[in-house]
């Protein structure tokens, strides 16, 4: 991307090491494109800090400011000295008018946010809750790297905790535990401490696929 | 070039779950797009208009369709390449600020959507509690900048809310501790943390996103600093993971070497001699590798994934399992 910063330079802001840019929970009316330096996301849970992502410069975040004044949903902290630009709505349309370039990054960032959100949705819409615990692992497993191997045994490795799965499944932590134990218990997955390993995601696919369909029929019908 | 091709009625463009190839625009004829709403279950079917580009989120997304496209007459579209696509609308801002605004739309409605439904997630904690919970986690880790930075968001949001009282104590609570920290040269002039010390797990964050060349840096730091004397051992051994990754691996295997000298009760053993195998491995000794993995199989605890792992490799470079 080739944006000639010089013309946003009042909009330029530099961070510290260290230094929170924003706070999840903070309400927040500004997005930010990173010039240079990284930050990363990162979100608390109980008494775990934990990172999801790392951004690099070219990247935008708190682009969701843009849409309502929604909370936001995670902290963003530098993790080394950052120079970033600083947008609001009001000088939002005069900057992408200006930039194309940047707009078209914009575009496909929401993109992808609306296939994200949309996903998620979709895990959310399932009424029976082991199809959702399940539904997650398979959300998961599509954002992660293709295996190619030959003979696919359909084994995944996630490193999640049980609270991350209960934060997709929009469910309680503990209703979430007792379901991922069911799961266990029919070696469908393995449990340990800081990872979850299923043991043929195939088969939740299969699963998850049957209790989609027969609650449409119930839908239909009722 | 961007192609036209004609589709005859009743003819399906693209399917829902197709690989978006090219951005297409309907030059003459009929085209519908139709889904299935995810809360409703119910189709909706969405004219396009002519000279309407369809099926751009796919394709700048890189995602599969999430709709079908079906020729509802004889029709005419002319097919883009992502590139092309962006050249002809980059020179037409008011196309692009329209489709920012569509999109936006679409992501508010679908945003709207998703938080309804989580009604275990957030909607126990309100705003002004979760700020003040972050703040407070910052405080007990002793990161008082960060904490701060909290306090006084409870404070600059919600004034006159339930936990201004708190915040305002620990806020100054927090500043206190920074200055005497600063004073006592944990933080540099700039009043930035000079070792900020980022724990193993935190550390190992990087690991798992692959960034080994940070997750080594982080371990380094570890290793060199008083205050993680406990994690030292650990820090040495993950060091010697991230070279073995990084495909430094005669460096790995020194690194590895010194750590099962220096502790040879180190509780994670069997990981630090796997790694020497693998490095053996990668480097071409397939006999020393054999050797180190067979003797990694006999330490880690069977029934463990890594066991599992390790009895895989040892029948792929021709060990025995004894």
């Amino acid at each position: 991307m080739n944006i000639d910063f010089s013309l946003f330079e009042r909009f330029a802001k530099t961070y510290s090491t260290g230094q929170i840019i924003f706070c999840e929970y903070e309400p927040g009316d500004s997005f930010y494109l990173i010039q240079s330096g990284r930050v990363k996301i990162v979100k608390i849970f109980g008494s775990i800090e934990k990172t999801i992502d790392i951004l690099q410069p070219g990247e935008f975040f708190g682009e969701m400011a843009l849409l309502e004044n929604a909370p936001r949903s995670a902290s963003i902290v530098a993790i080394e000295e950052c120079r970033l630009l600083e947008f609001n709505r009001d000088n939002f349309e005069v900057l992408m008018t200006g930039n194309p370039q940047m707009a078209l990054k914009l575009l496909s960032l929401f993109a992808k946010r609306i296939y994200e959100q949309k996903r998620r949705l979709s895990i959310l819409t399932l009424s029976d809750e082991q199809a959702r615990v399940a539904d997650v692992f398979i959300m998961l497993s599509e954002q992660m790297e293709v295996v190619t191997q030959e003979e696919d045994t359909g084994k995944r490795t996630f490193h999640h905790s049980v609270a991350d799965i209960a934060h997709w499944a929009g469910m309680n932590p503990d209703k979430c535990r007792s379901i991922l134990n069911q799961f266990q218990e029919r070696q469908r997955m393995s449990i340990f401490q800081d990872t979850i390993e299923v043991t043929n995601i195939h088969d939740l696919v299969r699963f998850v696929t049957s209790r989609r369909k027969s609650q449409e029929s119930w839908d239909e019908a009722l | 070039m961007p192609k036209p091709v004609f589709y005859h009625a009743n003819a399906i463009i693209y399917f829902q779950g197709d690989k978006a190839e090219g951005i297409p625009i309907l030059k003459q004829g009929k085209v519908e797009l139709s889904y299935e709403d995810l809360q409703t279950g119910s189709e909706i079917r969405e004219p396009i208009q002519t000279g309407e580009f369809f099926g751009v989120k796919a394709a700048l997304g890189n995602n599969p369709h999430d709709e079908t496209a079906l020729a509802v007459s004889d029709s005419t579209v002319v097919i883009f390449s992502v590139s092309e696509f962006e050249d002809l609308v980059s020179g037409n801002p008011r196309v692009l600020m329209k489709m920012l605004q569509v999109f936006s739309t679409q992501l508010r409605r679908i945003h709207h959507q998703v938080q309804s439904l989580l009604s275990s997630d957030r909607a126990g904690t309100s705003q002004e509690a979760g700020l003040f919970a972050v703040g407070e986690y910052y405080l007990k880790e002793q990161q008082y900048a960060q904490a701060s930075h909290a306090f006084r968001g409870c404070l600059t949001y919600w004034p006159q809310g339930l936990y201004a009282s708190q915040a305002a104590v620990k806020a100054e609570d927090a500043e206190a501790a920074h200055t005497v920290a600063a004073e006592n040269g944990d933080f540099d002039s700039d009043g930035r943390d000079q070792y900020e010390l980022m724990s193993p797990p935190e550390i190992d964050n990087y690991y798992k996103l692959g960034e080994y060349k940070e997750a080594m840096k982080g371990f380094l730091t570890l290793i060199k600093d008083d205050r993680a004397a406990e994690h030292r051992s650990y820090a040495e051994y993950r060091v010697g993971c991230c070279l073995y990754h990084l495909e430094r691996y005669n460096d790995a295997m020194t690194q590895l070497a010194s750590v099962i000298r220096k502790y040879p009760k180190h509780p994670n053993l069997g990981e630090v001699v796997w790694y020497m195998g693998l490095c053996h491995e990668a480097s071409g000794d397939n006999e020393k590798a054999q050797g180190f993995v067979r003797k990694a199989e006999k330490i880690v605890p069977e029934g463990s994934t890594l066991h599992r792992e390790i009895v895989r490799k040892l029948r792929e470079i021709g060990g025995d399992i004894s």
